[in-house]
Parts: structure tokens; sequence; C-alpha cells
């Protein structure tokens, strides 16, 4: 029993076909509650389709998913009432005010008007954007725009949140902010299951990262978990005036790297990891050897590794 | 190896800007074609759209109109009245649907819309005609049919012109074959009477000849009789005096001596011989001239009866020249009818019956309000499902748990309340700058309205649910908008329309608005009479709104 209720979503082989093409494959998923769930794939790979499954716009061709302890077949509506959308576009009317739109809203939610109004101003206030609230949309930025549609999403106060992309397109700023915002409402408790293309932004906010590609989730984990598992290791990155063969085969020795790359006067050295006096011994080669060092990196691998290693897509599009 | 990036910036493959490139334009042609192919929405009725509005350019408006439903009246039931009914029937201006019997039936059926015109010919058309006189049909047109009323009117001076030119025609063709035969008639009786008195001139000729005749004869014969007579009397004394001279001497003794006497016997008895003959022959003498006056008479007599059959002849003769007296006055009287004849011998008389004193626009706002309802509702629907579902807010409302007959319903009920508010709008200007006479009551033409708008709201929903964006919603409006302005009725009439393009105007909703509002704001008529009208817009709009709702779908894909 006490399961049902860990779990804000639960997917068992949900599948959406577009005639001959698959864009979900049997997903198999599940989302704990009170976790921000990042949801990572290239473009095509069934993220946007997943969640349009998940917020009812899409019916599933097959399987089936529990979202919010409900079914996704049949219980629609009532899931539509438990969850809370930031889509990929704006979807609000922009000849009306912030205020006029989450009205509007309110009363589709089927929320009395009193507390409508008192919802809008709080979430209005905590978006930023209450002093913007009786402005007509028309002119607002991308920034602001996509903050109203937070304020939007949360207006009926659902369990879950979607947000689909939502910082794609805006400013270094207001992504931060956006991202800050994000962090903050999960603090609240709810459940936000966020995709994006921005791997610094996974890797920071997300709890849990799914990887997606073909309409299938090929990997599963927290980031640490996915760095170690598909990072490809640490590396050592070394910049020199000029290097032998026999310099590289040395430095592979030293620091027993798994591969050495080249590229100009650039070493690229992958270890598993940076443990010991790794560091120690290189500088004292390299002292001993009298090779002039420019630069020595010391990298811990990326999400975006992860990613490429992956999804092998990095020339994919 | 890959060429240098470089290599191409140095103009040989064309990327110096020209004034006008070719192969450019033919590029931008090219894209510009692919764009569009793809948009299929777009492209069936960008291609559909010239097709149809030539079609129906072509047979609205290339050919005269014909067929306009009418009514008689025929309160003559003469040969002349039957002759005009006929050309009636067989003109194709107009379609005889219905004879009435009276006036009052003919024009229920013009208000009920059954026909346009009403033709009522007058009781006493033949005699009009027959006397000279111009006889003036009446025709009863529905003016709240502003198109139709107009051809009507126009058409109607064409036909009585040709009714009147074919019944001249045909009335002079009567005449000169009278006036001919009438001429052959005198000439025959002149004729005869030329005869006939010949014959009576000789017929008293011979009698006359045979009276003197006669008379001559009969004196003559008298005459002679007497004559004769005399004679005879004559020769009947010498007998007696000899028959005494016979009797002295037979009996006186002292005389002569016997033998004497015996001759003187003798004698006298020769004598006496002589004049019995000569009475036997004076006698049959005058039988001879008895008998010859007998056949002078019968002659007589004859020649009087054939004097008698003569007088006869002529008293016939006279009344032949009374006759021909009379044919002569006659040929004066056809040949003045057909002088007559020359002067129009029907005309018509134009009765609108839905008031005088009304302006055009008075019988044009009905079909301009249907027509305006429907363009604003097929036209401004893009925005509502079609264009809410390209910004996305759509999917916000498909966010929330709202279902879609609500969403259908709700959009469509604004594009209902905002037709209705336009409809006023349009009546209330009509009404300050036009003074327009509105004869129905405001509640019921509002009733019509509201029920005409959830069909043709109706129609742009149904267009909204079913493109992706404004562009395919407007492309898609313009396919049904424009030809629906023109089968409307508002800018041609929709009964003078080939068969094809009126059953397409008895699908349209516009057609029965405009039926509906001119019963009522013309005719001034209370809903119950356009109730099959109601009826029809009714189910339009069920069927659109029904539509609407079952082709509405939140995935596109």
């Amino acid at each position: 029993m006490m399961e049902a209720f860990t779990y804000a979503i639960e997917c068992t082989g949900l599948t959406k076909k577009f005639g001959n093409f698959t864009a979900v494959d049997s997903l198999e998923l599940k989302v704990r509650k009170g976790e921000i769930f990042g949801f990572l794939g290239p473009n095509g790979a069934g993220k946007t389709t997943t969640i349009k499954m998940l917020t009812t716009l899409f019916s599933p061709t097959a399987g089936s998913a529990r979202v919010a302890s409900l079914s996704l077949i049949g219980d629609a509506p009532l899931i539509r009432a438990k969850i809370g959308v930031v889509p990929q576009e704006f979807a609000l009317f922009v000849e009306l005010t912030p205020m006029e739109n989450l009205r509007y809203l309110g009363d589709l939610y089927g929320m009395p008007p009193e507390k409508t109004t008192k919802r809008s101003e709080e979430l209005l206030n905590i978006v930023g954007l209450y002093d913007k609230k009786d402005v007509v949309c028309e002119g607002f930025s991308g920034g602001m725009k996509q903050r109203l549609s937070v304020a939007a999403g949360l207006l009926h106060t659902p369990d879950i949140l979607f947000m689909d992309e939502p910082t794609t397109g805006l400013d270094p700023q207001s992504r931060i902010a956006l991202r800050e915002l994000t962090a903050k409402l999960n603090s609240t408790g709810i459940t936000i299951v966020y995709t994006t293309h921005d791997m610094e932004e996974a890797d920071k906010l997300c709890h849990m990262i799914a990887i997606m590609d073909k309409g299938k989730i090929i990997a599963q984990g927290t980031s640490e978990e996915l760095k170690d598992k598909y990072g490809g290791g640490h590396r050592i990155v070394l910049k020199v005036d000029s290097h032998t063969p026999e310099l590289l085969s040395d430095l592979k020795k030293l620091v027993n790297a798994a591969a050495v790359s080249v590229v100009d006067h650039t070493i690229d050295l992958r270890v598993s990891n940076l443990s010991g006096n790794l560091v120690h011994k290189l500088s004292a080669y390299l002292t001993q050897k009298r090779i002039a060092v420019h630069e020595l990196n010391l990298r811990e691998p990326s999400l975006e590794e992860v990613f490429i290693n992956l999804t092998k897509k990095d020339l994919r599009e | 190896m890959n060429k240098p990036l470089q290599e191409n910036g140095n103009g040989a493959n064309g990327s110096v800007e020209k004034f006008i490139d070719l192969g450019k334009l033919y590029a931008i042609v090219a894209k510009n074609w692919l764009v569009m192919k793809r948009d299929t929405i777009r492209l069936v009725p960008l291609i559909m759209f010239p097709i149809i509005m030539i079609m129906i350019y072509g047979y609205t408006t290339g050919s005269p109109p014909r067929h306009i439903s009418a009514a008689v009246v025929d309160y003559d039931n003469t040969p002349t009245s039957h002759e005009v009914l006929s050309r009636l029937y067989s003109n194709d201006l107009f379609s005889i649907e219905h004879l009435y019997g009276s006036q009052d039936e003919g024009r229920r059926s013009i208000d009920t819309g059954v026909v346009k015109a009403l033709f009522i010919i007058p009781p006493n058309l033949e005699n009009d005609i027959n006397a000279g006189k111009t006889a003036y049909i009446s025709v009863v047109v529905d003016e709240s049919e502003p198109i139709i009323a107009q051809t009507v009117k126009a058409s109607i001076q064409v036909f009585v012109q040709q009714l009147s030119q074919e019944l001249t025609a045909s009335r002079l063709a009567l005449l000169t074959s009278k006036s001919t035969r009438a001429g052959q008639a005198i000439a025959q009786a002149e004729a005869t009477l030329g005869t006939v008195v010949d014959n009576t001139g000789s017929a008293d000729a011979s009698l006359a000849s045979a009276t003197a005749n006669y008379r001559s004869m009969s004196y003559l014969s008298a005459k002679t009789s007497d004559m004769l007579l005399s004679t005879v009397a004559e020769l009947r004394n010498t007998l007696s005096f000899l028959i005494d001279q016979n009797e002295i001497a037979t009996t006186s003794p002292n005389s002569y001596s016997a033998s004497s006497a015996a001759l003187q016997l003798l004698a006298v008895g020769d004598q006496q011989q002589s004049v019995l003959q000569q009475i036997a022959t004076y006698g049959s003498l005058e039988a001879v001239n008895q008998k010859m006056m007998g056949g002078g008479t019968k002659i007589y007599v004859s020649a009087n009866s054939i004097y008698g059959e003569s007088q006869k002849d002529v008293q016939a003769a006279k009344v032949a020249y009374t006759l021909v007296g009379s044919a002569g006055s006659q040929l004066a009287d056809i040949q003045e009818a057909s002088q007559n004849a020359a002067t129009n011998p029907i005309s018509m008389l134009v009765v609108e019956p839905y008031g005088s004193g009304r302006h055009a626009i008075d019988y044009l706002l009905p079909s301009i309000l249907a027509l305006i309802i429907f363009q604003g509702a097929s036209m401004g629907l893009g925005r509502a499902i079609a264009g809410e579902r390209r910004d996305g807010s759509l999917t916000r409302v498909f966010l929330t748990p709202t279902s879609n007959t609500t969403i259908i319903l709700g959009t469509q009920m604004f594009y209902l309340l905002l037709e209705s508010v336009r409809s006023c709008l349009i009546i209330l200007v009509a009404i300050i700058l036009f003074n327009v006479t509105i004869s129905g009551d405001l509640l019921s033409i509002l009733v019509i309205i509201v029920i005409y708008a959830l069909g043709t709201t109706g129609v742009g929903m149904v267009m909204s649910v079913l493109t992706r964006n404004q562009e395919q919603y407007m492309a898609m409006a313009m396919l049904i908008s424009l030809p629906t302005m023109f089968l409307s009725g508002v800018f041609l009439p929709i009964q003078t329309m080939p068969a094809v393009l009126q059953w397409i105007a008895g699908i349209l909703p516009v057609t029965y608005a405009a039926d509906a509002l001119r019963m009522v704001m013309i005719k001034g008529f209370p809903l119950s009479y356009v109730i099959p009208d109601l009826i029809a817009l009714s189910a339009f709009g069920v069927v659109t709104v029904t539509l609407s709702v079952l082709l509405f779908k939140r995935e596109l894909i």
C-alpha cells in the first residue's frame, strides 16, 4: 500500500504510435513523489510525446500509466485537476492580462473566483509578476511569459508539475531565475517532471534523471550514478609546446590511462579516477623531463558526455 | 578531399548579387510551390475556388432570367383570355404553377412565397380588346424579393409587348380574312342583284307587251264578235222575213198563179237555205273568235303571274341590297377596328402588395442581414479554435478538466451573441440612416437571427475544428462563403438559376434565413408563417454543432 503512495507517476508499457512511427516504445518509468525528475533526450526521442500522454493531451496507443494514483485511461479529467503543466509554448492569451488569464483558467478548473484571485496574486508574487498583473501580456519578454506560464501551471495547486523545456529560448538570467523558482517550488513538496536540453541545468536541478532515445529510456539514475556509469571516466588535459611518442607512452603508463588522444599540442588522458597522488606523480614527472606545461586541467565527466556516450547523437542532428 | 570553403565565395557560382537573378527567381518560385503543395487543406480550396466561382458566374449572369414561378386568375374566361393564358404558359420567363379561381387565393400564394408573380385577367378583357380599348392585366409582384421583383417587372414589359404584338397580329389577320370574305360576299350579292334587275326588266317588258297584245286582241275580238253577232241577227231577220213570205205564198189564192207561187216558194226556199248557211258560218266564226279570246286571256294571266314572280325577285334584290349596304358598313367597321388594333390591346398594371413608398433598401435588408451574419460567422471563427490551436492556448484549455462539448459550445455561444449584436446593429443603422420600415416585430426577427446564427457559427466551428491554423481556415471559409454570397439571392435571383445551383442554394442556410426574414420584416407575418424555415435553420444548427463536437480532436497529427 505504501508503495502506491511513494510514486507520483508509474508507466507500464506506455506506447504511442503515429501511423507506422513509434514515438514512445513500451515505456517503463517511475517518478517518486516530491522529486524533480529530469527527462533528457535528443530531439525526437519521445520526451514531449511522453509528457503529452502523461498530461492527458495524447491518449496512449498501448500500455498504461498511473498519474497521481489515477489511471491515465478513464480518469483523464481527474488527473487534469491534479497536475499542472508549463508547456513549451506560451499557451496563454496575449490579449489578456496575467490576472485575466489566471481568472479564466481558474474558472476552467472550477475554482471559486475569490480563491482564484487570492491564489493568482500569491503566485504572481512568487514568479515576480505582481506589479504586471494588470498589464496586457502582448509586450512581455520570453522570461516573463514563461514565469506567468509557471504561475498558470500552479494555479490549482497541483500535486505534480510538468515543465516541458521551460528554459528553452530564455536568456541566462531568466534561466537561472526559473531554475531557482523550480527548486523553490519543489521544496514545498510538489513533484516536478522537467524536460530539458540543458545538461548543466538537469545536473544541478534534478534528483533523478532519465535519458530517452528512440522512444525508450536508455538510462536512469541520479546525476552521479549516470556520470560514474556512462561518463567514460575522468580526464587530465595538458597543453604543451611539443610532444613525442615516448612522452605519450610514459604519461599513459604513469597515470594508468585507459586512452590517450592528441589534438595539436593538447594531450587528453582518460583515467578511471583521480585518487591518490596521481597529480603529484604527474607534476614530478613533467618537472623532471623539463616539459613546459601551459595548462593542466583535471575534469570530472559531465552529464553531456554521458548523454553523448549514450545517444551518439552529437552529430546526428 | 573536400575543397576549402573559401572557393565558393569567389563569385563564380552565382554568389554575386545581381539585380535580377533568373536562377534564384526560379528557386524562389519552386520553393513557394513546394510550401503550398504540402498544405492540402489550403491547396484544395485554392484550386476549387476559381472553378466554383466561374461556374456560378457562368450559370447565373450569362443566361437571362427564366422560370419565375407565377400564378394566374382568369376572370374573363374567353377565347382571348385563354390565348393570353396559353402565351403565359408557353413563355419561359414565367413558369405558371397555379391557376386560381379568385384573387384572394392568388394573393395568399404571393404572401406565402409560393409564387413570385400573380397575373389577374379582368372580366371584360375580350370585350375591351374587341372594342379596340386597351385591356389591363394586373400583375401582383412579390417585391419582398427585390431581385425577382425587378426581374419580373422588366420581363413583364417584354412579355406584354410581345403579347400585344402577337394579339394585334392575329387580330389583324382575323379581321383581314373577315373583310376579304365580306368583300367577296358583297361582290357576289351585287352580281346576283344585277341579274335580278335584268330579269325584272325583261319581265316588265314582256308583261307590257303581253298586256298590249291582250288589249288589242280583246278589242278586235269584241269588235269581230259584235260584227258577227249583228250579221247573224240580220241574217235571222232575213230568214224570218223569208219564212213569212213563204207562208203568204202558200196561203193566198188570188195571187199570181200557183206556178209562180211555186216558183216563188222555191226561190224563197233557196234564200232561206243560203241565209241558214250564212248563219251557220258566222256562228262558227264567233266560236272561233271566242276561242281566240280565251287563249289571249290565258297568255295575259301567265304574263301577270310572271310579273308577280319578278316582283318577288325585286323584293329579294331589295333585301340583298340592304344586306350589301350593311356588309359595306361592317367592312368599314372592320377597317376601323384594324386601325384600332394597331394600338396596344393589352397592358400590364404592376401591383406591389407590400406597401407603397418603400425604398429598395427595405426589401434588401433581410437578404443583406442574412448574408452578413453568414459572412461574419463563417469568416470570423478562424481565431476561435484553429487560431487557439495554433498559438497553443487551446492546449492550456485541454489541460483543464473541461469537456470538448463545453469548449465548443462555449466558444460558439460567444460568436452567437456577437452575431446577434451585430445584426441588431445593422438593423439599427438601417433604421437611423435609411429610415427603413420594418413590418414584423423585433422579437420575431431576433428569434430567426439567433436560430440562424447557431447554424452559421456552427459552420465556422466545423471549419475551425478541422483546420490547424487561420490560413487554412480562411482558405476553407472562402470556398464556402463566396459562393454563398452569390447563391444567397441577394445579388442574383435564385429562381432563375440553373437547377444545380438552385439545389445548392436549397441547402444553404442563408436561403432559409433570407426567406424567413423577408416574411417577417417586409410582409409583417408572425413566426408561425415561417415555421418550415425555422425548422430547416434549427436542423442546420443542430447538425453543425453536433458535427463540430464530433470532429473536434484534441490530438491533431
